[in-house]
């Protein structure tokens, strides 16, 4: 049996054995709308029994832009429609870019009635490497049964962590000069 | 006939006298001259043993020290070479040849307050040599200042253009202020000087390894070893290029073969060690360190490192111990990365979480996603 390529392990188990990482804490998150005292902390305070409720138009949208250019292998929405009927999103837009203004399309997903995580996993369109992008927006195009405002519980974004050996130079200057006159040559 | 007899004698005595002298000005040349071949080809310790079984009135010479301690340096033994150039400055004040040399190991030992008095000193005798500026940098660089050290180079390279380890010197300074692209154009300037500098190949090695473009890095390091092939240290940079590029195999061969080279650098072990630490042979790496800690006490990062095993192992305990041994030897050096490394070594042991990864700063969720 071939081995079992990463995209099709959990994230939150590929987290557990160090191939991913979540960054969503290091990057700026906006959304379009919210109701006062729904909006980013609870999506991001990993409690499954607060959320995010947006309070306009359709489409609603989660902006995520970091300080530098990012990979990103998926992202991971906590929804509930046992909880939240109406309020769930049913069509989801996954879009990246540098800045507002030149997000692509990177992935669509159409959900029925979910109830739990949905990992999505972002590929870039040119070579189905996972995207890298300053900026991610996830926008929630429609919601079942027509609802106007959305709920979303939790959402979390994944990074491939790269396999780098521990390197001495990493640890910082030796204190002994024992150690350090062998460091470099001069 | 008595005195043409006696006359001829005499002759023939003073023939025998100068034949004599001149075989032993010649094996004396022949001496000198073999070792001086050993150092060039970087033999060094040959050339140390043909040049310490000189006679006394010709070893202790400036010219016959001063290739001792040549010698020694090329070996990466700083203080012998250190001991000898001292010796050479004794005896020949006025001597400026290999300066800059002395003034580099003075540099690599930190001895601040000798490496500005030759400075100073050299200044004062010759401000036209390449050695006394190289000297006068080295100076500012050990203080830090690298930004004047850089000066002094420029002047050293100036008033000689020739002196390719003035490029070289120039080369690490801008290393070290991570101006890359300048220092890669010092150190291909030595090489055009003088293509058998080992130290311009080192340094374009460097300056990949930095980029972590380590084949190229790789390349480089062995080109300079090709030259200088007993330089454990070289050896050892190798050896961690190849760590780099998850060559381990690779790596521990080059690295067994730089201590077998030089047993005495602790260095080499250091690095050794924590590739035992990577691939998870944890008891090699505590035997390696073990020793390590009797060389040298008074290494911080031995102790860090030793913690970060224990750590792995699960010697919670253990591993606090080493780690605030490591805090008290370097207080205020690598303190935030001891500090860290107690951390969470403090919060997974409070929380008994075997299994989360030492990477992860994210709080745990209270609900087990991995069930999903």
């Amino acid at each position: 049996m071939l081995p079992r390529p990463m995209n099709d392990l959990n994230p939150f188990r590929a987290e557990g054995l160090g191939k991913l990482r979540e960054v969503g804490s290091q990057a700026i998150w906006s959304l379009s709308s919210c109701k006062p005292g729904f909006g980013v902390d609870q999506l991001r305070d990993n409690c499954m029994d607060t959320y995010w409720q947006s309070d306009g138009q359709l489409p609603h949208l989660v902006n995520i832009q970091f300080r530098r250019k990012t990979t990103v292998q998926d992202i991971s929405i906590y929804t509930d429609y046992k909880l939240d009927e109406s309020y769930t999103p049913s069509r989801i837009s996954v879009r990246a870019g540098t800045h507002f203004n030149d997000l692509q399309e990177v992935e669509v997903l159409d959900l029925n009635e979910p109830s739990g995580w949905v990992h999505i996993p972002t590929k870039s369109l040119s070579n189905g490497k996972p995207v890298r992008a300053f900026m991610l927006q996830i926008a929630v195009v429609s919601n079942h049964q027509n609802g106007r405002d959305t709920h979303i519980r939790q959402i979390k974004v994944h990074s491939p962590t790269i396999d780098k050996p521990i390197m001495v130079d990493d640890f910082g200057p030796f204190s002994t000069v024992e150690f350090s006159q062998y460091q470099y040559l001069r | 006939m008595g005195n043409h007899q006696v006359f001829q004698n005499i002759t023939q005595h003073t023939i025998h006298l100068q034949k004599q002298s001149a075989e032993g000005l010649m094996s004396l040349f022949r001496d000198l001259g073999t070792a001086y071949l050993h150092l060039s080809q970087f033999n060094c310790k040959k050339a140390i043993e043909c040049l310490e079984n000189l006679p006394p009135h010709q070893h202790d010479t400036g010219w016959v020290l001063s290739l001792i301690a040549k010698a020694y340096y090329y070996l990466n033994d700083y203080r012998s070479a250190i001991k000898y150039f001292a010796e050479v400055r004794e005896r020949e004040p006025h001597r400026t040849q290999l300066m800059e040399l002395y003034s580099t190991a003075l540099w690599h030992s930190q001895k601040e307050v000798a490496l500005s008095a030759l400075a100073q000193d050299l200044v004062r005798l010759d401000r036209h040599c390449a050695a006394t500026w190289c000297a006068t940098g080295n100076c500012f660089s050990l203080q830090k200042e690298h930004e004047t050290a850089i000066k002094f180079f420029h002047r050293a390279v100036q008033v000689d253009p020739n002196f390719a380890y003035a490029f070289t010197l120039l080369g690490h300074e801008y290393y070290t202020t991570e101006e890359m692209e300048k220092a890669m154009s010092c150190f291909r300037s030595a090489l055009r000087v003088d293509s058998r500098h080992y130290n311009a190949w080192y340094g374009i090695g460097t300056v990949y390894y930095k980029q972590e473009r380590y084949q190229l890095a790789e390349m480089h390091f062995k080109r300079a070893l090709a030259i200088n092939p007993q330089s454990a240290v070289l050896l050892c940079h190798i050896g961690v290029v190849q760590h780099a590029m998850n060559q381990t195999e690779k790596a521990l061969h080059t690295l067994n073969s730089a201590i077998a080279l030089d047993p005495k650098n602790p260095l080499t072990k250091f690095h050794r060690a924590s590739i035992y630490f990577n691939i998870d042979r944890h008891a090699d790496a505590l035997r390696e360190l073990e020793e390590l800690k009797e060389m040298v006490p008074k290494e911080s990062l031995v102790y860090f490192l030793i913690g970060k095993v224990h750590n792995k192992l699960g010697n919670t305990h253990l591993a606090l111990m080493h780690f605030s041994w490591a805090m008290d030897l370097d207080p205020k050096g690598a303190n935030s990365q001891i500090k860290e490394a107690i951390d969470p070594a403090v919060s997974r042991n409070q929380a008994e979480e075997a299994s989360t990864p030492t990477t992860s700063t994210v709080s745990t969720l209270p609900f087990t996603p991995g069930d999903l």
